[in-house]
């Protein structure tokens, strides 16, 4: 065949091309670089985390539970310097109350409130429990103006009502009969001065009841101040136990990832055996075996990391040991099958072949790698440690009284489920609240870190 | 042939692990410190003299091995108090314990994998469509309940309001006792396998056989079903020894709640009562069967899954 | 060949609807296969021919979807059957094999399983037995030995090439009349991938069914086809016969491509000369020819319209203004022809055809000597 024969005989058709008679001369004129060039536009190049918060936020799911965490944090984290009721304040007055129920003092309080007095000071002792408040100096400052008295038999069985247009702007109603029937009724002038005694506890003033939104406990603790102290516990729980499973997990999964063979071997083998050991049951020995140990070793000891472990409570740091020594084995594998599969990767092998050190090619090409990975399963193990956290509770070996978990709270609210049912439903539904968020935002997160689903 | 030296092999590990848990175990229980038979009048004669009598006055080590070497001939030794001088293995197996507990988690472990792997392939099935929106909020809702709180919540609901259940499961006479305990282990467990099938499903969906299915013009069913399931029950199959494990756990408090005298509540009260041969004794029958399951799930992964089972025999 | 239309494409229209926006893969493509033909379809990765394959046997997933034209099958409009049909249409009267024989087998069923469903999806009636029958003949049929024993093998028992030769018997057991084969040979080695053509074209001979063949790879193309059309950027740039594409390429892309070719007879060495630049971004394609930032001969309306495919010789077309350019320059220089104004405008006709014939020797010669066997892979590298 010659290639070029049919070329004489075959003439393409000018009625066949669109438009024909309207090209001028100066349409096929050559174009120049610059032309050329203008036709490709560069595209702005998006980078891995950009696209991954792109696709998170196109999940709407994962983005209503990550507000609705962030809302629970600011719940717990912000919210107790909100409300004028601390977690482990008893008022007697207050016992068993349903939501947004008052009690009798409170109620009065609220009625001589809407009569016009100006500001209030009923329940909202901070500084401390009716246990601690004992006979001795109060004072208050309103509009400049410094109001200090004494108070017999305290303050909170009484209601402090501050009114400027009063004569003299302080009164307290007071049981007569403090262990009595408890009638509040009689409204009585206290007496004031200009200067407070000198160990005086201030109270604040404020212009309303609050409301137990949540009620309270048959000790007549608030019961939202508890759900917020005890969600935050039991998110430090779950977030600390989570970094120092993340920490050992990648540390050990890392070394053994990258060292491979033999050293691969014995440490993976190594983790099978705890992973095959049945961890719950452990667990409870655990909790039993290092409560008095610690104890011992919190009163003796006077090292500064020891003194602020030792405010978290037995029942948390022994909580923490057992993560530290059961639960990284997850981890640990996850990241030790992504470095395997990463160290195949050629462009570790480039860094190889142009010397770089082992230390480096894990920070600078291994670890950024992985990180996808680890925020997964780091964000997943949260919800699993707070789990944990209020089972253990729930079996009355997590955290101790008078520190709360949503755990412990559900459990002290079982037995009286059937008169309260709200005491277990306020911090179970947290609790659920709490976990199911996190899941949804580690579904999101493993759906936009995910590079298999990156196309 | 290989698989029957994987099995041995499999066996040999799982026995192995048995030991190092019955090590721990015993190592652990006597580290609390203390004597189990100290109580507030006691005198240390008297704590010495008990100390002999079951043989806890010599070294742990001696202590341990005489233990094993009884366990291996059947003898789980006596309690120290909850029934003190019965006999561990008469506490757990002649008084019916085990066999509740087990008929529990068996009904507990069937229920969720009925359950579960229907609902996981119904998600996958109508992605995207209401059908699947709707479970997959039910199961992440499911997997995010406390376990006492669901029986809890159940117990009221069912038991004492609408009175159309038992409020105590107690022996487990009636069929219908077994209702409500069933149910609440079986929640989690049915929601976390529902999510895993149907996750394993569209992993399944997405590769390349399924592709060359439907080029050869499959119905959409028999793709499902025939090509995407088998090979998605896979990592199902991996769950069911972490799914034994947790079911066990959550017997340990459902039997609490519906007050069920089974091995799980038992176990609760004997670390807090601290009867040494009795911590023992639960420990190593719970921790037996969920490394029974680990090691049924390896062999069946194997049987399940022809690349692994036969890799050598190819060439 | 006989002449009867099989397949018609028209105006095919097919795009991705991405986050980052609209991604017009396949852009408006013309074609058509005649029975007992083996066409190729060659272009650069992302070039949009696998997309167009997908789009006739409607396995086309989300986010993709034909936006526009038509594809007719024996004058029955295959876009718009219903599932039912389409599931017929699909194994039946058309079959596909893929690039990689390793996925694309189920691993936990039998090599025999597979085969057999393939053939019981479409006819019920059919029995296990005479089903197993059909699926040993079959794999002898394609080459298998001990059809009889492998049938009941699971694939991970099969090498790289016997599974390909089992995802081809596998495509063409209900005797399909269009075989759709999604560049078949590019994972596999290069002997392999030589036994695997012979087998196609051998079979292709016993059956006269027609071949769509899809690769980015010039030799196979040389070797096995009868009419190639050249893809870029969702566009058909040139099409024709086999040996009219390799003697007398006429588009810049196409010629290219050929000089882009290593050639083992050329006595000393020769230089390669790739093709400038980078595919481009489909996203946001340019106005005009979608080849012009990277063509040499770029001319200012090239920057503004797309050329459309035009018939230059009999059965040979082409994309490209120049050869308006030709066709207005002769007009105005009267009694000129066409053919040298145009040849000497680009490239000498002898040097074109000359070194076109070395490129498709070269091309035969590669595959044989089993060196480079990725000749064309350009602006990828």
């Amino acid at each position: 065949m010659d290639g070029h024969k049919t070329v004489q005989f075959f003439q393409l058709d000018p009625e066949r091309v669109p438009g024909f008679d309207s090209f001028t001369s100066e349409d096929f004129e050559s174009a120049s670089a610059e032309e050329k060039s203008s036709m490709v536009q560069m595209h702005k190049s998006v980078s891995y985390w950009q696209d991954a918060w792109r696709r998170f936020r196109a999940n709407h799911v994962s983005m209503g539970a990550l507000l609705v965490f962030v809302l629970i944090l600011v719940f717990s984290f912000i919210g107790p310097y909100l409300i004028p009721y601390s977690y482990e304040d008893q008022y007697r007055s207050s016992q068993k109350l349903g939501p947004m129920e008052y009690s009798e003092v409170e109620q009065m309080a609220r009625e001589v409130l809407a009569n016009g007095a100006e500001g209030i000071y009923a329940t909202s002792l901070k500084s401390g429990s009716l246990t601690a408040i004992s006979k001795g100096s109060w004072y208050f400052t309103a509009n400049g103006t410094t109001y200090a008295f004494t108070f017999e038999s305290g303050v909170e069985k009484a209601t402090l009502i501050y009114d400027k247009d009063a004569e003299n702007p302080v009164y307290i109603g007071y049981d007569s009969d403090y262990e009595g029937d408890g009638v509040y009724s009689e409204i009585t002038v206290v007496e004031t001065t200009d200067t407070p005694a000198e160990d005086a506890q201030e109270l604040t003033l404020s212009k309303s009841v609050f409301p137990h939104v949540f009620g309270t406990d048959s000790q007549g603790r608030d019961l939202m101040a508890r759900c917020m102290y005890g969600a935050r516990v039991s998110i430090i729980i779950g977030v600390v136990a989570a970094l120092i499973v993340l920490f050992i997990g990648a540390l050990y999964g890392s070394i053994s990832g990258f060292a491979g063979g033999r050293v691969d071997f014995v440490m993976m083998r190594i983790v099978d055996l705890i992973y095959s050991v049945p961890d719950v049951l452990i667990v409870l020995l655990l909790q039993v075996v290092l409560k008095d140990p610690l104890q011992n070793w919190f009163d003796s000891s006077s090292f500064p990391l020891v003194k602020a472990l030792s405010t978290l409570g037995v029942g948390i740091v022994s909580i923490f040991i057992t993560f530290a020594l059961l639960y990284w084995v997850g981890m640990a594998r996850v990241i030790r099958g992504q470095v395997l599969s990463l160290k195949e990767q050629e462009y570790v092998t480039a860094a190889t072949v142009l010397g770089a050190s082992s230390s480096k090619i894990i920070r600078r090409h291994l670890l950024p790698n992985c990180v996808g990975q680890l925020i997964i399963s780091t964000c997943l193990q949260i919800p699993s440690a707070i789990f944990l956290e209020s089972f253990l509770s729930y079996l009355g070996l997590g955290v101790s009284a008078p520190m709360a978990s949503l755990g412990s709270l559900c459990s002290d609210a079982q037995d009286t489920f059937l008169m309260y049912p709200y005491r277990l439903l306020c911090p179970a539904l947290l609790l659920s609240l709490i976990v199911l968020s996190l899941n949804l935002i580690g579904d999101g997160l493993r759906d936009a870190l995910d590079p298999r689903l990156k196309s | 042939m290989d698989l029957f030296v994987y099995t041995l092999k499999r066996i040999g590990t799982a026995l192995l692990t048995l030991l190092l848990v019955a090590a721990i175990t015993f190592f652990l229980m006597n580290a609390i410190p203390g004597s189990p038979f100290m109580t507030d009048k006691s005198t240390p004669e008297q704590i010495a003299l008990a100390n002999a009598k079951y043989g806890l006055d010599k070294p742990l080590v001696v202590q341990f091995v005489n233990y094993i070497k009884n366990l291996l001939h059947g003898d789980m030794g006596t309690s120290l108090k909850m029934q003190q001088d019965t006999a561990v293995a008469k506490i757990l197996f002649g008084q019916g314990k085990f066999r509740r507990s087990i008929q529990l988690g068996v009904f507990a472990l069937l229920t969720s994998i009925i359950v579960g792997i229907p609902l996981g392939c119904l998600c996958a099935y109508y992605r995207g469509k209401w059908i699947d929106s709707i479970l997959r909020v039910v199961t992440t809702v499911g997997i995010a309940m406390p376990t006492f709180v669901i029986a809890t919540l159940m117990l009221f609901t069912f038991g004492v309001n609408l009175k159309i259940l038992p409020v105590q499961s107690g022996t487990l006479d009636s069929p219908i006792s077994y209702v409500m305990p069933v149910i609440t282990m079986a929640l989690y467990p049915s929601c976390h396998i529902a999510k895993l099938t149907r996750t394993s499903m569209l992993d399944s969906i997405s590769q390349d056989y399924i592709r060359t299915a439907r080029a050869k013009g499959l119905k959409t069913k028999m793709i499902l079903f025939k090509h995407a399931l088998r090979n998605s029950l896979i990592p199902v199959i991996t769950y069911l020894g972490p799914l034994t494990a947790s079911i066990i756990t959550g017997s340990l408090v459902v039997e609490q709640i519906y007050s069920i005298p089974g091995i799980g509540s038992y176990f609760v009260s004997s670390i807090l009562n601290r009867d040494y041969p009795i911590i023992m004794g639960t420990t190593i029958l719970l921790a037996a069967l969920i490394v029974f399951m680990n090691l049924v799930v390896d062999i069946a992964y194997k049987i399940v899954d022809p690349r692994i089972n036969l890799t050598k025999k190819g060439d | 060949m006989s002449d009867k239309v099989l397949l018609d494409v028209k105006d095919l229209k097919v795009s991705f609807f991405t986050h980052a926006g609209e991604v017009k893969a396949v852009d408006g493509i013309s074609y058509q296969i005649h029975e007992n033909e083996v066409m190729g379809i060659v272009g650069e990765s992302g070039s949009g021919k696998s997309v167009e394959a997908y789009s006739i046997m409607g396995l086309l997933q989300a986010p993709g979807k034909v936006i526009g034209g038509s594809v007719t099958f024996e004058g029955e409009d295959v876009l718009a059957y219903t599932d039912e049909e389409r599931r017929q249409f699909r194994g039946q009267r058309t079959g596909m094999i893929f690039q990689n024989p390793m996925t694309c087998l189920n691993p936990v069923y039998t090599i025999g399983n597979q085969l057999m469903e393939a053939l019981t999806c479409h006819d019920k009636s059919i029995s296990k037995e005479e089903a197993r029958k059909r699926a040993i003949e079959m794999l002898e049929l394609v080459g298998i030995n001990n059809a009889d024993k492998r049938v009941d093998q699971y694939p991970h028992e099969f090498s790289g090439g016997m599974r390909q030769r089992a995802m081809i018997a596998m495509a063409m057991i209900c005797r399909p009349k269009l075989l759709i084969a999604d560049e078949p040979t590019t994972a596999l080695d290069v002997t392999i991938q030589a036994q695997i053509l012979d087998l196609m074209r051998d079979l292709q001979k016993k059956t006269g069914m027609a071949i769509i063949f899809i690769t980015h790879n010039l030799g196979v193309v040389a070797e096995i086809c009868d009419r190639v059309s050249v893809m870029y950027a969702g566009h058909i740039l040139e099409q024709g016969k086999v040996d009219d594409i390799f003697y007398h390429p006429l588009h810049p892309y196409t010629k290219g491509l050929m000089r882009s070719m290593p050639n083992l007879d050329e006595k000393e060495r020769t230089r390669l000369i790739p093709i400038e630049g980078t595919p481009v971004d489909l996203l946001d394609p340019p106005k005009g020819c979608s080849f012009g930032p990277r063509c040499e001969h770029c001319m200012k309306v090239c920057l503004t319209k797309q050329p459309p495919l035009m018939e230059i010789e009999e059965g040979h077309l082409s994309a490209c203004w120049l050869h308006v350019k030709e066709l207005k320059d002769a007009k105005s220089i009267k009694g000129a022809q066409v053919s040298a104004k145009f040849a000497k405008d680009t490239q000498a006709p002898e040097e074109s055809a000359k070194s076109a014939k070395d490129a498709k020797a070269s091309a035969k010669s590669a595959k044989d000597v089993q060196t480079s066997a990725k000749s064309v892979k350009e602006g990828k590298a």
